[in-house]
């Protein structure tokens, strides 16, 4: 029987040094093969010397600053929330607890929409300005801040405080030499995300920004999308990697956080917090709720229903909603569904070496990945259906290894091994210990990977194929840039309805969907 | 539960299958266009497809060039044969690209108007042709441009499209290029103030224009016309700056490797025919190339007495950098 145990466990062994050579060797021949005709077709060397043009700089200072700005703004905002969570208890609490979900999963196009139709409202021009992108951005990245930093300070054993309180009365001495240094890591790990969010942001930067504030993604764009400039595309990609991967690397440096929710302590409050607290919801509530209300308001103004008219022939002739909810909803569930599984099996391995190639995922421009799945399906006559599907299986693999990896990886080992030694084979100890261990876990993920394809704007507006195979997000920004405000609004408001519904179903069946990836990208 | 899975899987792949099914028939004709152009597919594409027996396909793309670059990402194995939309501008960049076939139509003799066939080897055949211009709402305009120094005092005032983009923001910079010659970048470096926003296509500046946006936008001379069709009134005015205009000719080309050149040609030739014509005016709101009576409306439409051009020679020597440079300056707001 010893022997026989032992005999099983090599056997094991060796099938998982196999799979892993198979992944680790998979995901860079997809990655060349994915590539391999535009380059082949497209790029030559010579013309790399771009990089060093003035255009570059100027991307390069343009994104940063953006970005430094867009973070330190969020920051800004979340500091009233975040006291507020840390010293008082109500329905607020709650309230503010709701917004998390906005950074990863809010559809970008229904921001832009809700942006346009606030700015019309303004007094002063904003729209198409830095401001505009900034209050966008920060509309977006204030909940990351206040999850991090909230349950940062949450996790400072309270005798600390108490004690360092007795010493000093100074509320400013407190903070600087107790809570900042407990929540410093917190803090440069949720404002590199941030960082990173808005280096990399395309659809609100496309639709709310101008040519001045064209960062790498956009520039990207314009060059393969645009003149087919392929070796200017690539060299803005590189540059954006190498940013990108090194800023994964500050943040993989630090340690995970974790997002239990502390036990609550009423502490000694401002009324500065509440009111910034409020101002906060206002922003985040504002925005997702105009979109219902505008629809509703349009609907009843105008004496149309433009949620019947969405679906009616005429519309649909001009944009094809249904055959882009139909598209869309099938992709969302195929690529979750099987990012799902591929997640689960790779995060079983436990290998530093896939660790290392699924975080460098996230350097990956999804302006050049669109242009090279375009020509991949140009070139080998593949369907757009199963281009998309791979591409959004691409983006979607490191967000959801990061999602599921403390999970899986922190599975108790040994059930594994108890029921290997009971005789049980590999896939009867996946399905009958692993998997109905694993399933919150596994549906959590499979419902947040559904929510970013389902919203995803970047890889389908640069993909569409001519219309093709239409997807709700162009079909949603189509819309929206023709100005037809009582469809778009109706469309918004159906998007965030659905999305907001299945959170908060996620919610009802105990599902928390609140933690945060070490890394995404919109 | 094995049974729901069942079923859900067998869901899946029925709509996987639905989804990428496509419908492929020999006598076929893919066209490729901007989608302000879409209004052909309801009136003129039955038409076509009874007379020729033929099924067409439409694809619209949101500006004329997006269909250059996938024109070029599909040189190697095209699935589009005819392009319809492609100026002067574009069709250097096209030829140098070996993008096209030459087919000369035998209705090009109709065209009266030599000066309309800007490409002599019939790369490309015109079918339509405006003037630029600035369509402005006269109630919230401050003042109407009749020089193009008149928008310098009026900020964020003006919708023009994306040079880099479409092919009425490339003719408008050649327009500034064209009235301003060598110091065209003095005049964007104060011009750029004026501009709210830049959008990819026509379509897309119109609906932002009518949304009230901005009270000015880069357009063509026939807006008024359009105005007073659509709205009864002139609810919308146009004026050429400087009243020295420019001409932008609009072409449709044979797409090179294309297996389906016989309905191809047919559709070329059709777009030339009093049939097809006659509809663009009042849906295209451009002057067909074929003399013909225009619709009455077409009397509010302004006619340049002056043009200026830039030579096509030039354009494609130049116009790179000058997107560069026009990039830079915008930039540097």
């Amino acid at each position: 029987m010893t022997r026989f145990i032992k005999f099983s466990y090599r056997e094991f062994s060796k099938r998982i040094r196999v799979q892993i050579i198979i992944i680790v060797l998979g995901i860079p021949t997809l990655v060349i093969a994915l590539f391999t005709p535009l380059f082949y077709h497209f790029f030559s060397f010579n013309d790399l010397a771009l990089v060093f043009e003035p255009r570059t700089l100027r991307i390069l200072v343009n994104t940063t600053i953006q970005a430094a700005l867009s973070s330190l703004i969020a920051l800004i905002l979340s500091i009233g929330p975040v006291i507020y969570l840390c010293t008082k208890k109500s329905l607020l609490n709650t309230i503010i607890e709701s917004t998390y979900f906005i950074p990863f999963f809010f559809p970008v196009i229904s921001t832009v929409i809700a942006f346009s139709s606030i700015m019309k409202y303004l007094p002063v021009q904003f729209h198409y300005s830095l401001p505009t992108v900034l209050a966008a951005h920060a509309f977006y990245n204030t909940p990351i801040y206040v999850m991090f930093l909230s349950s940062a300070i949450r996790n400072i054993p309270i005798n600390r405080i108490e004690s360092a309180s007795l010493e000093t009365n100074s509320g400013i001495s407190l903070t600087k030499h107790i809570i900042l240094p407990s929540v410093m890591n917190a803090l440069l790990r949720s404002f590199f995300l941030v960082f990173l969010f808005c280096f990399t942001s395309f659809g609100i930067i496309l639709a709310l920004g101008n040519v001045s504030l064209t960062n790498f993604e956009i520039a990207i764009f314009t060059s393969l999308n645009t003149s087919l400039n392929i070796p200017a595309g690539l060299a803005y990609a590189l540059i954006q990697l190498v940013i990108l991967l090194g800023m994964n690397l500050l943040i993989s440096k630090s340690s995970t956080q974790k997002l239990e929710i502390q036990t609550y302590k009423k502490r000694k409050g401002f009324i500065a917090s509440l009111i910034f607290s409020l101002l906060f919801i206002a922003m985040e509530f504002s925005v997702i709720l105009i979109s219902v209300f505008h629809s509703i308001i349009f609907s009843i103004s105008k004496r149309t229903n433009y949620f019947i008219n969405l679906f009616s022939d005429s519309f649909n002739e001009r944009f094809p909603l249904i055959e882009a909810l139909r598209n869309t909803s099938l992709l969302a569930v195929l690529t979750s569904v099987t990012i799902t599984i591929i997640t689960y099996l790779i995060l079983r391995k436990n290998s530093r070496i896939l660790d290392i190639i699924i975080t460098s995922l996230f350097g990956f421009s999804s302006a050049i990945l669109s242009i090279a799945l375009l020509t991949f399906y140009i070139y080998y006559h593949i369907p757009s259906f199963i281009v998309l599907l791979f591409g959004y299986a691409f983006i979607s693999l490191p967000i959801s290894y990061s999602f599921m990896q403390a999970h899986v990886q922190g599975f108790n080992a040994t059930l594994r091994e108890t029921a290997i030694s009971d005789g049980a084979t590999i896939l009867q100890t996946i399905r009958y210990v692993e998997i109905p261990l694993l399933m919150p876990v596994l549906f959590r993920n499979f419902i947040q990977i559904f929510a970013i394809i389902f919203g995803e704007f970047t890889i389908s507006y640069i993909f569409q194929s001519g219309g093709d195979f239409p997807l709700l997000s162009v079909v949603h920004y189509g819309v929206s840039a023709q100005r037809l405000l009582g469809e778009a609004y109706a469309i918004n408001s159906i998007t965030i309805l659905f999305i907001t519904a299945l959170f908060a179903i996620c919610s009802l069946m105990g599902i928390q969907t609140s933690e945060l990836p070490k890394n995404s990208k919109r | 539960m094995k049974r729901l899975m069942t079923l859900i899987l067998i869901l899946l792949i029925f709509l996987a299958t639905t989804a990428c099914s496509k419908n492929s028939t020999s006598n076929s004709l893919t066209i490729y266009t901007y989608d302000s152009f879409s209004w052909f597919t309801e009136k003129m594409v039955p038409e076509f497809e009874r007379e020729h027996n033929c099924t067409v396909k439409v694809i619209l793309f949101e500006s004329t060039s997006k269909i250059i670059t996938r024109l070029i990402l599909e040189k190697n194995n095209p699935k589009a044969d005819i392009a319809i939309g492609i100026t002067p501008t574009m069709l250097a960049q096209a030829i140098s690209e070996d993008l096209f076939e030459k087919y000369k139509s035998p209705a090009v003799n109709s065209i009266k108007n030599r000066s309309l066939i800007f490409d002599s080897e019939f790369y490309t055949t015109p079918y339509d042709y405006g003037a630029l211009a600035v369509v402005y709402n006269p109630e919230t305009v401050k003042t109407i441009p009749n020089n193009f120094s008149d928008f310098l005092d009026q900020p964020k005032s003006l919708i023009i499209q994306d040079p880099r983009t479409s092919s009425t923001g490339t003719d408008f910079l050649l327009w500034t290029i064209a009235i301003y010659g060598n110091e065209w970048k003095d005049f964007w470096r104060d011009f750029r103030h004026t501009v709210l926003t830049a959008p990819a296509g026509w379509s897309e500046s119109f609906a932002k224009f009518e949304a009230g946006e901005a009270p000015m936008m880069v357009s063509y001379a026939t807006d008024t016309a359009y105005s007073i069709h659509n709205y009864g009134s002139s609810t919308y005015k146009t004026v050429i700056p400087g009243q020295k205009a420019y001409v932008q000719i609009e072409g449709v080309s044979l797409v090179k490797g294309s297996q389906n050149f016989k309905p191809g040609k047919a559709f070329i030739d059709f777009m030339l025919s009093d049939q097809f014509q006659k509809e663009i005016p009042l849906n295209q709101w451009m002057f067909p190339v074929i003399d013909m009576e225009l619709p009455e409306v077409f009397s509010h439409a302004l006619v340049p007495d002056k043009t200026v051009s830039i030579p096509t020679a030039e354009i494609s020597a130049n116009l790179e950098k000058w997107l560069k440079e026009w990039e830079d300056i915008m930039a540097s707001r």
